[in-house]
């Protein structure tokens, strides 16, 4: 027999947000975009260190500690798509989300290519370093090779 | 600009809200928690790990949780599960989930565990507001069940699935069944818009 109950909870937040005074939504996001505008140094500061990283985990062990490099990858990769993101840097957000989708593949029982994964992580490491003029080329070689293993959605 | 819904003169106070912002990457937890200090937010509660953000939740009364679906020693889904039946008051508060690299079983994944809304990055303030809003005059019910405990998922109401009798004491089927009383005709539909005088 299943205990399931439904019951109506008290909304504290919307108590709270509600109270007078705070911010209008246009000042509130205004604020908010010029303190993370303010942040932007030190986050792309952070994007290269993470690249640097990158590099040196993909070099670590392929054989049987492999799926601890692939989760290292995975976790850096995704961390970097979500603070380029967060500051325009497109090119270098996608190059981390097809590496995610890579390893996402790979950690799901496919053969590891590490062609594949060596390529993607030259490309986010130039990317993380400012070579946004060869950008799309760079971008256009991933696809292509993300292409190759991931099915499109 | 403000988004489709959002009134950019409508005014939020979140100065004494309690903001738990839980993300594994420090750079993605200050961009969140800058951003939530823009909204208002005095003193956004960070956590990098599971074990940090248990313990804000033991120590205080929360209003709001951001969650990242990676935290250092684990990851956000578990956290919310855990949350969701920890026993506290702060088991009913909104749970906003953040993901990155997103496949839809990661979607279902946090739903399941209990969060009111995923959403993907990168996420601009003007989404994140926009999800504040809509927790502000979130209606759902809270359901506790064996395999479930969180906002009631059923966001539209569709009534109980068809055959079946539903659970809540509001619910009625979406099956219509026969007439009690005689259809209006066209000229009684008529009758109740025109005017009539009133005695006074």
């Amino acid at each position: 027999m299943s205990s399931s109950k439904i019951f109506k909870v008290e909304n504290r937040l919307a108590k709270i947000a509600r109270q007078p005074g705070g911010k209008s939504i246009a000042e509130a996001l205004k604020a908010a975009e010029t303190r993370i505008e303010s942040v932007r140094e030190r986050c792309e500061g952070a994007l290269m260190v993470k690249a640097d990283q990158m590099v040196a985990v993909a070099a670590g062990d392929r054989g049987a500690d492999a799926k601890q490099t692939l989760d290292r990858l995975y976790d850096i990769a995704n961390a970097m798509f979500g603070v380029a993101g967060a500051f325009g840097f497109d090119a270098l957000a996608e190059a981390a989300c097809s590496l995610c989708d890579l390893v996402h593949r790979f950690r799901s029982g496919e053969a590891v290519n590490w062609g594949a994964v060596d390529v993607h992580v030259d490309g986010i490491r130039l990317l993380a370093n400012g070579h946004t003029a060869g950008a799309e080329s760079i971008l256009a070689g991933l696809r292509q090779v993300r292409a190759r293993f991931v099915t499109a959605t | 600009m403000a988004a489709p819904g959002i009134r950019s003169n409508e005014r939020v106070n979140l100065s004494t809200a309690e903001v738990l912002i839980a993300c594994g990457d420090t750079d993605g937890l200050e961009i969140l928690a800058q951003m939530f200090a823009g909204f208002g937010v005095h003193t956004p509660r960070r956590a990098t790990t599971c074990a940090e953000a248990m313990v804000i939740v033991g120590e205080r009364d929360v209003n709001l949780i951001i969650v990242d679906s990676a935290l250092a020693d684990g990851d956000g889904y578990g956290f919310i599960s855990w949350l969701r039946r920890c026993g506290s008051p702060n088991a009913w508060a909104p749970v906003v989930l953040i993901t990155g690299h997103t496949t839809p079983s990661q979607i279902i994944k946090g739903r399941n565990a209990g969060a009111s809304f995923v959403v993907r990055k990168p996420v601009p303030p003007m989404v994140m507001m926009q999800r504040i809003l809509w927790l502000l005059s979130d209606q759902r019910a809270f359901v506790t069940s064996d395999g479930y405990c969180g906002p009631d998922r059923r966001v539209r109401s569709m009534g109980p699935p068809v055959g079946q009798k539903g659970r809540r004491h509001d619910d009625l089927s979406v099956e219509v069944g026969e007439a009690t009383t005689p259809n209006l005709d066209q000229d009684q539909i008529d009758a109740l818009f025109q005017p009539k005088a009133v005695a006074r």
